[in-house]
């Protein structure tokens, strides 16, 4: 399951701050509504079904944007590498 | 409570675009609930800014450059100590703490109190001997050696690869990527800050630094990492942010624990993409930021004077993480007569 590393702020406006790094990002509200889904512990399958309850959103796009997102996160260095999907 | 009334003499004021530490240790003074500072700048050129600012300096003098030797430069502090008093006196400056440390015994005799390095701690930190301070204590550091000519480096050029960092003595760094290079840099940082000049590894990776004071009996007293979030060219800090970084003050904890180190540090490290910490340069002062560890939480121009007035100081245990700075430039209006008192009379 992917998790956000314990260490990194996420404010309800979707300011992300890293402390270790002092690198800052802006989400956008569906990418922190996915960060907040993730941070509650919710794997990939839980995750794919409050959003495609809520969205107009067909699974394969999302599986397809999800993980775009968690490789984005990765690279940010904002996930705990001991955490896989 | 009755704040501690001290005169305090420092140098460092000229806050321009490559700032002297001087006015950021001020305004951590100004700050201070336990001390009332009467300031008293030491001033090096006319134009200078923190003469000109009266809300911060009380009262300014003209002092000879280090390069001039020691004995006028005392005497001019004898002046200076007989009209003023001076308690604490801060050097902000690499290039005139050699003359401090030095003269440390007989300005204490004057009555004047500092709180430097020991020559010992000074001199292993230069950055010509980095190598074997690494060895010594543990530290990664990256390659480097001095050199007095271009021709020195041509014949130990098969011990580096390019690109490598040229840097001063006391100050300057430019990356080089071939030979032209090199000799191009050398020339200008040795026209500058004289020799040796130092060519260094380059490590890939992100600048970070840590500010720290050491009580001189193996105890940090306060340390503060920071990111520099955006970078002049001339390699300064115009931003800043605190970090939370375990590793950086462990590093340092143990650097200060060794070495005893006494007195304000910057500690200057590259943290490579395997997470690995590189100490490029011990610069043996407070920086210019360091009013961001004052406002993080840890007053430590405060804490250096408390120390150096042998007045106990529990050493600080936080800081606030992801706190910023910005610097700005600011355009001060100056009076011909205070400018011309300055330079005729040499003091404002």
């Amino acid at each position: 399951m992917v998790k956000i590393k314990k260490n990194i702020a996420i404010s309800d406006s979707g300011f992300v701050f890293d402390p270790g790094s002092g690198d800052s990002y802006s989400l956008n509200p569906s990418g922190l509504e996915i960060v907040q889904l993730i941070k509650s512990g919710k794997d990939f399958s839980a995750i794919l079904e409050a959003v495609t309850e809520k969205y107009e959103v067909d699974s394969d796009s999302f599986e397809r944007y999800y993980y775009d997102f968690i490789a984005t996160l990765a690279q940010l260095h904002l996930t705990d590498p001991d955490g896989k999907e | 409570m009755e704040k501690n009334k001290l005169t305090i003499a420092l140098s460092g004021l000229n806050n321009i675009d490559s700032p002297g530490p001087g006015i950021p240790v001020v305004r951590g003074l100004r700050d201070s609930k336990e001390i009332d500072a009467r300031i008293i700048g030491l001033v090096y050129d006319n134009l200078e800014p923190g003469p000109y600012m009266h809300d911060l300096v009380d009262k300014s003098y003209k002092v000879p450059y280090p390069s001039d030797g020691v004995e006028p430069f005392l005497e001019r502090i004898r002046y200076i100590h007989q009209v003023e008093k001076i308690d604490v006196l801060i050097p902000n400056f690499d290039s005139e703490l050699f003359t401090f440390m030095k003269s440390e015994k007989i300005l204490r005799e004057m009555g004047i109190r500092t709180f430097l390095p020991t020559l010992q701690q000074f001199e292993e930190r230069h950055k010509s001997n980095l190598p074997e301070y690494g060895k010594k204590y543990g530290v990664n550091v990256p390659y480097s050696a001095p050199i007095t000519s271009v021709e020195d480096f041509r014949k130990m050029q098969d011990k580096f690869e390019f690109p490598v960092v040229v840097k001063g003595k006391f100050y300057d760094a430019y990356i080089a990527y071939d030979m032209d290079q090199v000799a191009l840099y050398f020339n200008k940082i040795a026209a500058k800050w004289g020799l040796p000049i130092v060519i260094q590894e380059f490590v890939r990776g992100t600048e970070v630094n840590v500010i720290a004071l050491g009580d001189g009996k193996g105890n940090t007293i306060g340390a503060v990492p920071m990111r520099k979030t955006y970078i002049t060219d001339k390699g300064k800090a115009w931003g800043g942010i605190t970090l939370e970084d375990p590793t950086m003050m462990d590093l340092t904890y143990k650097i200060i624990s060794q070495t005893h180190w006494r007195g304000g540090m910057e500690l200057e490290l590259i943290r490579t993409t395997k997470n690995e910490l590189y100490m490029i340069e011990i610069n043996p002062r407070l920086p210019a930021w360091v009013y961001l560890a004052v406002a993080a939480g840890q007053n430590l121009p405060e804490a250096l004077v408390k120390l150096a007035m042998d007045i106990p100081v529990a050493p600080f245990t936080k800081y606030d993480i992801g706190k910023m700075f910005i610097r700005y430039s600011f355009d001060l209006i100056v009076e011909l007569n205070e400018f011309e008192k300055l330079s005729t009379k040499g003091e404002l």
